[in-house]
């Protein structure tokens, strides 16, 4: 057999084997969510779920966390990241060191020492649920770090911005009409990165006695885990959609022709992972 | 349309980057309305120069003038200034229209206004048709095309172009280099070309400046700094030059390939060695004796056919290298390699070098390169 023959059988085995791997957890997690024994194909369990008194406030409750949490990234990271491009090169290698400490730090270590720290200082923060979104920041900065310095470093940030302030236009006004513009896509991803990984964020929100989505699922799996199934289904299905809607813009921008676009989309891979983690 | 012509004039300009100082004492006076050339190898300063003029470097020492304004302190975007890039500088989210119509929208000016001003300067500069594509969907030179109209859109006191044409192909180079030279002229508007393209700057400067080292060596037409070089890096650096051996022998007398020429020997004792430089074309030759054998002798070993001119080599016995002399094509057809012939130095034309070691014909851009 050909070279090439066996690479195309390697290739085909490979393709089989990871799709089974990522199929059939979701194929056995919708059959165990939409049927019943007795019944067949049925939305009773999801329609159990939803019905639960907890379901609106919590799903709500994240949905605002990754809002704010999103907005808080962009507000700390933009800015500081455009000054570090335009300013301060030499120190984007340790701003990109730092940016990825999170990953080194357990979430659990996390939260004992949040908790250690404002029990002694200021006991009243962590009882409000939004006291989770300085940690959501932390937990989510590698990811939206890399998403907005992969935009920048695929405009070329300083002509532009000396271009616009040789027409007339001042710094503020530069970072709105210019700037941002420019960076949609990579804020696109990053908001998405981050809403994402809000929406499953599971550990910091138990452990500080929020009730969060993902404690929700959690807990609601207790009882009836035919509806956790159903609803954490349906969460990895959302996200995909918001995904493809996402990508979907990216390729028609690259079809048009900006490099700009092109850069931010394959860090939109590692989005699954959180979810899939949650959910299984 | 507006005219603007401003003056602009650097005084004592210093500016050091850490131990490296790159503009050093440097005077300059660009006049209103002409379109000045700084041209200089790599790393003489010129870049630098510009970024002083536009408020993008702040000089250690000295002042920038616009008129009688002084600027040295002052924002870019206060300065009243258009600058061309050498990197495609257009906005990738906006069409051309949009890119030409920003400096006036920043200005404040009504939509209409703006949108009618925009297609004006499209049709301009021969972009009519193409104010809704976007800058990926244009080419080099179209790009830098609605570059130079979004820069004049605004009517500024001055233009800047920094090396506007170095990322483009020959062909577009030359055309858009003499639609450029048009519309400045259409414009009036002073406007300096910072180049190391020295046939970009000759052929679409009013006046040429010439830096080295941080320093401005020579500032003039193009006719000047080509035929009346200040020094002898400008000689070497603009056009081709021959570098020939001379002794003086006497008062502003030298004598070049046996020839006596007089040339001012800046005091040079009788009896010195210096290098005596001369342009290809300011070398003739005629047919020599097969058994002549002075130093102005010697032998063709090759014919370059350049059009209008032919380049013939000529090694001489006394020179390392060849020179290199340009004649009329019609008279150079006379000639075939290996042919004795003898040259003839146009005393007129020649320049002294004293700190020169005397070699062949250099071609001061390929060396610049280098």
């Amino acid at each position: 057999m050909s070279g090439a023959g066996s690479r195309s059988i390697v290739q085909g085995v490979v393709l089989v084997v990871a799709g089974l791997l990522f199929a059939v957890p979701l194929v056995a997690s919708a059959s165990f969510g939409f049927t019943l024994p007795a019944e067949g194909f049925t939305l009773t369990p999801i329609a159990d779920a939803v019905a639960d008194s907890g379901f609106g406030p919590q799903v709500l409750q994240s949905l605002a966390l990754a809002l704010l949490t999103t907005i808080a990234s962009f507000a700390l990271l933009i800015p500081t990241l455009v000054w570090l491009h335009l300013r301060a090169r030499r120190w984007l290698p340790i701003a990109e060191a730092l940016s990825v400490i999170p990953f080194v730090v357990p979430a659990v270590a996390l939260v004992n020492g949040a908790n250690l720290a404002f029990r002694l200082t200021v006991p009243g923060f962590l009882t409000s649920v939004y006291s989770l979104v300085p940690f959501y920041v932390i937990l989510t900065l590698p990811l939206v770090y890399r998403a907005l310095d992969t935009g920048l470093r695929a405009i070329d940030l300083n002509t532009l911005v000396t271009a616009s302030a040789s027409l007339g236009s001042g710094p503020i006004r530069t970072f709105f009409s210019i700037i941002l513009p420019n960076l949609r896509p990579a804020l696109l991803t990053a908001a998405l990165l981050s809403f994402t990984m809000v929406l499953g964020e599971y550990v910091l929100a138990t452990l500080l006695l929020h009730n969060t989505f993902p404690v929700f699922l959690v807990q609601i799996g207790q009882d009836r885990p035919r509806a956790a199934a159903a609803l954490s289904l349906i969460t990895i299905v959302g996200t995909w959609l918001m995904l493809s809607a996402f990508t979907g813009r990216g390729l028609a921008r690259r079809r048009r022709g900006p490099a700009a676009p092109d850069a931010a989309v394959p860090v939109v891979a590692p989005i699954l992972n959180p979810d899939v983690r949650i959910s299984a | 349309m507006t005219t603007t012509s401003a003056e602009v004039t650097l005084r004592s300009i210093q500016k050091s980057f850490g131990r490296q100082t790159v503009l050093n004492d440097v005077d300059l006076t660009i006049r209103g309305g002409e379109l000045l050339a700084v041209l200089g190898p790599s790393g003489c300063g010129k870049t630098t120069a510009l970024r002083v003029i536009a408020g993008l470097e702040r000089p250690d020492h000295g002042t920038v003038h616009i008129d009688n304004d002084d600027v040295t302190h002052r924002r870019i975007d206060k300065r009243g200034i258009g600058i061309v890039f050498q990197a495609y500088s257009l906005f990738p989210h906006q069409t051309a229209a949009e890119n030409v119509a920003y400096g006036l929208r920043v200005r404040g000016t009504g939509r209409s206004s703006r949108e009618a001003r925009a297609a004006e300067l499209l049709a301009m500069v021969g972009l009519a048709d193409h104010g809704s594509k976007y800058p990926q969907q244009l080419s080099g030179g179209q790009q830098q095309r609605v570059a130079l109209a979004r820069a004049i859109a605004i009517e500024p006191r001055v233009l800047l172009l920094d090396e506007p044409l170095s990322a483009l192909d020959a062909q577009v180079r030359v055309q858009l280099r003499d639609e450029i030279r048009r519309i400045q002229y259409e414009m009036g508007t002073t406007t300096v070309l910072v180049t190391h393209d020295q046939e970009e700057a000759l052929s679409m400067a009013d006046r040429v400046a010439v830096m080295r080292a941080g320093q401005v060596e020579q500032v003039g037409t193009p006719h000047e700094v080509y035929r009346r070089p200040a020094t002898a890096f400008v000689s070497s650096f603009i056009g081709v030059v021959n570098r020939l051996s001379g002794r003086v022998v006497g008062g502003d007398r030298v004598l070049v390939l046996g020839q006596g020429l007089t040339l001012s020997t800046a005091g040079h004792s009788v009896g010195h060695v210096i290098a005596v430089l001369v342009r290809p074309e300011h070398l003739a030759i005629q047919r020599a004796d097969a058994s002549a054998a002075d130093a102005a002798t010697g032998v063709v070993t090759a014919l370059t056919l350049r059009g209008a001119i032919s380049s013939l080599t000529v090694l001489l016995p006394e020179l390392p290298d060849t020179i290199r002399v340009d004649l009329p094509s019609r008279e150079a057809q006379d000639f075939t390699r290996g042919d004795r012939v003898r040259v003839i130095v146009h005393a007129e034309d020649a320049l002294i070098d004293a700190s020169a070691v005397p070699s062949a014909a250099v071609r001061a851009g390929e060396r610049a390169a280098a």
